[in-house]
């Protein structure tokens, strides 16, 4: 069913983004939260990582590889799954490759990745997703060991290559990438994060406590990063030195987001840095950088020590209008929770927050800020891992397989370890990497994929209660930038205003569901929706129905609002 | 010659050499480099133990050697056997709070310093409530946290990092009430406590990194930018660079836990008088690690025990060969050379050794018997036994400042002396009769 209304435009006279919004605190009876199960081989999601480990030699990308993205490659509404893999040092005749996983329409999945010309036989560490030629179906940038792949989709089911045409096919071991417009000239342009430097021929392990394992990161230098500017026509110019990221310290880049983090309208950039200072890129929207991490407090740990940084989510969690980060770290370093202040100042509020305790043991990668009991506010998940082996042999504390952990988050800027009440799935001791958020089988909840390195992939179902609501929405911007990247959303409904961005990746070198979500509560309406588009446009739209994806597209007065995608089959959920 | 004959059969050979480890020079990496120190270390701290059943101070080693190694469970139950067998003693609860801590057991960890708060003399509970403070801040208990620093702070624990834990702590508790209806004002007074507790560690320590970066985040919130731009710019200036982890340094980190591990073990069984598998043992740590100083020095105390004078000499010169200020070797070659009446060669030894230790009491009071039976240093006699006195005000060491200044002509200073002596021992005998020998030798 599609419902089609008209509703008055308002281009806002204001700066309602920043309107405080009333605080909506659950009382001690809340519903439990959601559980989770393992369905990846029910659905038919099949797919092993392998992380080129071969049991002698240690090479540090074998550390980092794993990131995947959530994307509807054949816009048939219906979520698809892309995993990059790892590679041995000798692969043999049959090298493992990146996955793609079609869903079908019936809850399952099929492994499409051959036939759709995206099996990449490299490296592969990360991805982003976006329609970078706005022709309306969603294309793919894969950071590599080697020469980075730009698929473009095709519109028949099948991608091909343009990295070389498009000048981005980089070979220095990238990982952390993202679309944003960096300029505000309407097309999008690419960061891609890069490692480290790696030109050994021998990989000795590291010995510790007489224990082999992989040598830290800071034994090899920091690569530099890249920004690569949308010439408009096809090809990406290398902008690095121009735009003033090069004008900082090498960092040892993984996980990289964009949005407008300071609030003045720009497109900025941060990127998770391993061992090395974070960085705050603030843009000035004409594609200048000026790098802040230190005077925002968002370069350090808590105590001024570079962090093993790897994942970030960057969503506004308590509910302020101002973007938050959450950034996952290494083991014995706290993850951060960086709260925007609204002065261009983060305070980590980590162990305020409630989600420090019992963190020091983990090595945390993916993350999300998302509302998995649709409740109005976003929760907190992490996906955990080692990249050690033998971490357990000189630390009894850790492991190397870890269990994930959710919080759930309640309203008051702090947030309650949920994870033991969320099943066996998300308790299982994994070695995870990417996570992906998204809801796979249109439920209106929102499902994770994680991917494990070396190890099965997990689809983890949502299978909480749906007594409360949600939208999703999906918008469509103007010009090439057509997903919209770097949209800031407020939605209204029950009395309160949440906010969500519209990320190209996020999380740990993956990218989640292109279509926003947002939890409703108790609410049956959507009072208003306001949109901030990447060209600086605002634009609201009033009642709207709740439990719809509603689709808005920049400068029509229309929405669009249609149940999600009915199953083929009767079965489940 | 009767008092050396006496320091000789009494702990006054070894009180001087308690083994911290910290003093040993660097940069070479023994054959083992890349074995596992665990594994050779428990083999020995076990048969000790087998040899000397519960010895609380062998289980304390032991219980370091699993803890080093991550296993945590088993050195905590190490240390509660410890704790068990020495119920007086603080550092097992030291060690358990410790491994409490690192597994995130913040209750149980604060219980351990409470529990050792009351076994520490005065001038050391600071070490415990630093500890209560910091069990208090993991478990996110701000508030408690600074309290028990500042108490830490007044029991006398000083030094920058006190400073910081408690400005730490403060920053979190303030920011936590800030969000908090009613309680700005407190937030507030916890602000600025905790900047001027920051302030004092940069005060102590200027390049105090962690303090700095702080800093800058705390006048930052508060909107003084010039502040927070110098803090900030501080901190990178005296932020120490992050270095790659060398083969050696991995290697060599084992190689010192192994030396150490086996002289602490030694240093246990010399205790309980075991002393030849304590000399076994330090010489396994000399040749796990021959530039580790302390594993020569156990030697050294080791053949003396066992009365091998040469050898111990020897031992004991290597030592001072790689430190030469290590102050149980210079004491020791020099009552090795007293034993042999060698007191030329001796003096300038246990002179050296008692200015490094200076709160060596009865190194200062050999030194006085050395200046009175020898006529050795007679300008510092009076020096000697001030301090002797002052670090030990015994009778006898009364009496000998009374000896000191009555032979340096200083009649009256002498009868003042004896006279304090007797106020706090009265009718000593030792004093009175000095007293009246000084009264009527000035009668006469």
């Amino acid at each position: 069913m599609t419902i089609k209304k008209k509703t008055s435009l308002h281009f806002l006279s204001m700066p309602l983004f920043l309107a405080s919004a009333p605080v909506l605190i659950w009382a001690d009876d809340r519903p439990p939260f959601p559980e989770f199960v393992d369905a990846a081989q029910e659905l038919g999601v099949t797919f092993v990582h392998d992380s080129g480990f071969d049991g002698k030699r240690y090479r540090v990308v074998e550390t980092v590889t794993g990131g995947l993205a959530l994307l509807d490659f054949d816009s048939d509404g219906w979520l698809d799954l892309y995993f990059t893999n790892g590679r041995k040092i000798e692969p043999g005749a049959q090298p493992p490759r990146n996955a793609l996983f079609r869903g079908q329409g019936d809850g399952t999945f099929k492994e499409v990745g051959a036939a759709a010309k995206v099996d990449d036989p490299e490296l592969s560490l990360g991805c982003a997703v976006a329609d970078i030629d706005g022709d309306g179906d969603p294309d793919l940038y894969v950071t590599n060991w080697g020469p980075n792949r730009l698929y473009r989709n095709n519109g028949d089911g099948t991608f091909t290559d343009i990295a070389a045409a498009a000048g981005v096919a980089l070979t220095s071991m990238d990982s952390g990438c993202v679309f944003f417009d960096m300029d505000g000239d309407g097309d999008l342009d690419l960061y891609v994060a890069s490692y480290v430097i790696d030109e050994q021929r021998e990989y000795p392990p590291c010995y510790v406590r007489g224990i082999p394992g992989y040598w830290p990161p800071r034994n090899y230098p920091a690569a530099p990063h890249h920004l690569l500017e949308n010439q408009g026509n096809g090809r990406f110019a290398e902008v690095s030195a121009l735009s003033g990221i090069r004008n900082v310290d090498p960092g040892r880049g993984l996980g990289t987001v964009s949005a407008d983090l300071n609030g003045d309208g720009h497109p900025d950039l941060y990127v998770a840095n391993d061992t090395t200072a974070n960085y705050l890129f603030l843009g000035d929207g004409k594609g200048k950088f000026t790098e802040t991490g230190l005077v925002s407090g968002t370069a350090y740990g808590e105590e001024g020590a570079e962090m093993g940084s790897m994942g970030i989510a960057a969503q506004d969690y308590d509910g302020d209008g101002r973007l938050d980060l959450c950034v996952t770290n290494y083991q014995n370093q706290l993850n951060n929770l960086f709260r925007a202040t609204g002065r261009d100042f983060f305070e980590d509020n980590a162990r305020l927050a409630g989600i420090a305790e019992g963190n020091l043991p983990e090595v945390a990668w993916g993350v999300g800020f998302v509302d998995l009991d649709n409740d109005g506010w976003r929760d907190l998940f992490i996906a955990n891992g080692h990249l050690n082996p033998g971490a357990h042999e000189i630390d009894q504390r850790t492991s190397y397989p870890q269990r994930k952990r959710a919080f759930r988050n309640l309203g008051n800027g702090r947030f309650e370890e949920v994870s033991r009440s969320c099943g066996a799935a998300v308790e299982t001791p994994r070695v995870s990497r990417g996570i992906a958020f998204g809801d796979l089988d249109n439920d209106g909840d929102l499902d994770a994929v994680v991917l494990n390195s070396g190890g099965k992939a997990e689809v983890l179902r949502n299978e909480g209660g749906k007594d409360n609501g949600w939208c999703f929405i999906r918008l469509i911007g103007a010009g090439l930038n057509r997903d919209a990247i770097g949209a800031l959303v407020a939605v209204t409904a029950g009395g309160r205003t949440q906010w969500g961005v519209r990320h190209s990746a996020e999380s740990y070198l993956s990218a989640n569901d292109p279509r926003l979500h947002f939890g409703l509560g108790q609410a049956r309406k959507i009072d208003q929706i306001e949109v901030r588009w990447p060209d600086g446009k605002r634009e609201a739209w009033k009642d709207l129905p709740a439990r719809r994806l509603i689709t808005l597209t920049e400068g029509k007065r229309d929405f669009e609002a249609s149940e999600l995608p009915a199953r083929k089959t009767a079965a489940g959920n | 010659m009767k008092l050396i004959g006496k320091f000789l059969i009494t702990g006054g050979f070894l009180i001087l050499g308690a083994c911290d480890g910290g003093s040993r020079d660097r940069g070479r990496s023994g054959p083992a480099a890349a074995a596992d120190a665990y594994q050779q270390s428990l083999a020995p701290a076990q048969q000790a133990l087998a040899r000397h059943p519960r010895h609380p101070r062998l289980l304390q080693v032991l219980g370091a050697i699993h803890h080093r190694r991550g296993k945590f469970r088993e050195a905590l139950e190490c240390y509660r056997q410890a704790r068990r067998e020495d119920p007086e003693a603080a550092e097992p609860l030291f060690s358990l709070a410790e491994v409490h801590l690192q597994l995130g057991e913040n209750a149980e960890a604060m219980e351990a310093y409470r529990q050792a708060l009351p076994l520490l003399p005065a001038n050391e509970k600071g070490r415990a409530l630093f500890g209560l403070g910091q069990a208090c801040f993991n478990a996110g208990q701000f508030g408690e946290a600074a309290s028990h620093l500042r108490a830490a702070l007044g029991a006398g624990a000083g030094g920058a990092e006190v400073h910081y834990q408690l400005g730490k702590a403060l920053d979190a508790h303030s920011r936590g009430l800030k969000s908090i209806p009613g309680h700005e004002k407190e937030s507030e007074q916890a602000a600025l406590e905790g900047i001027q507790a920051l302030e004092a560690a940069v005060a102590q320590s200027p390049a105090h990194a962690q303090a700095h970066f702080l800093l800058g985040g705390m006048y930052q919130r508060r909107n003084q930018m010039v502040r927070a731009r110098q803090e900030l710019e501080t901190f990178r200036r005296v932020k120490p660079p992050s270095e790659a982890l060398k083969e050696e340094e991995t290697a060599r980190a084992e190689v010192t836990f192994l030396a150490r591990s086996l002289v602490q073990i030694a240093g246990a069984l010399i205790d309980l008088g075991d002393h030849g598998e304590a000399l076994a043992l330090a010489r396994e740590a000399v040749r796990a690690d021959g530039s580790f100083v302390e594993a020569r020095v156990l030697e050294g105390r080791a053949l003396l025990k066992l009365e091998r004078f040469d050898e111990a000499q020897q031992a004991y010169q290597q030592a001072l060969d790689r430190d030469r200020d290590q102050a149980e070797s210079l004491w020791n070659i020099g009552k090795i050379h007293l034993r042999r009446n060698r007191v030329q060669e001796a003096a300038p030894l246990l002179l050296k050794a008692v200015e490094i230790r200076k709160t060596f009491a009865e190194g200062w009071e050999l030194l006085v018997e050395l200046s009175q039976e020898h006529s050795l240093f007679a300008d510092r006699a009076e020096e000697f036994a001030t301090k002797a006195l002052g670090l030990r005000p015994s009778p006898k060491n009364y009496s000998n400042l009374a000896m000191v200044c009555f032979s340096q002509g200083n009649a009256e200073k002498s009868r003042q002396v004896l006279l304090e002596g007797l106020k706090r021992y009265p009718h000593e005998p030792e004093l009175e009769e000095g007293l009246r020998a000084l009264q009527q030798t000035l009668k006469r």
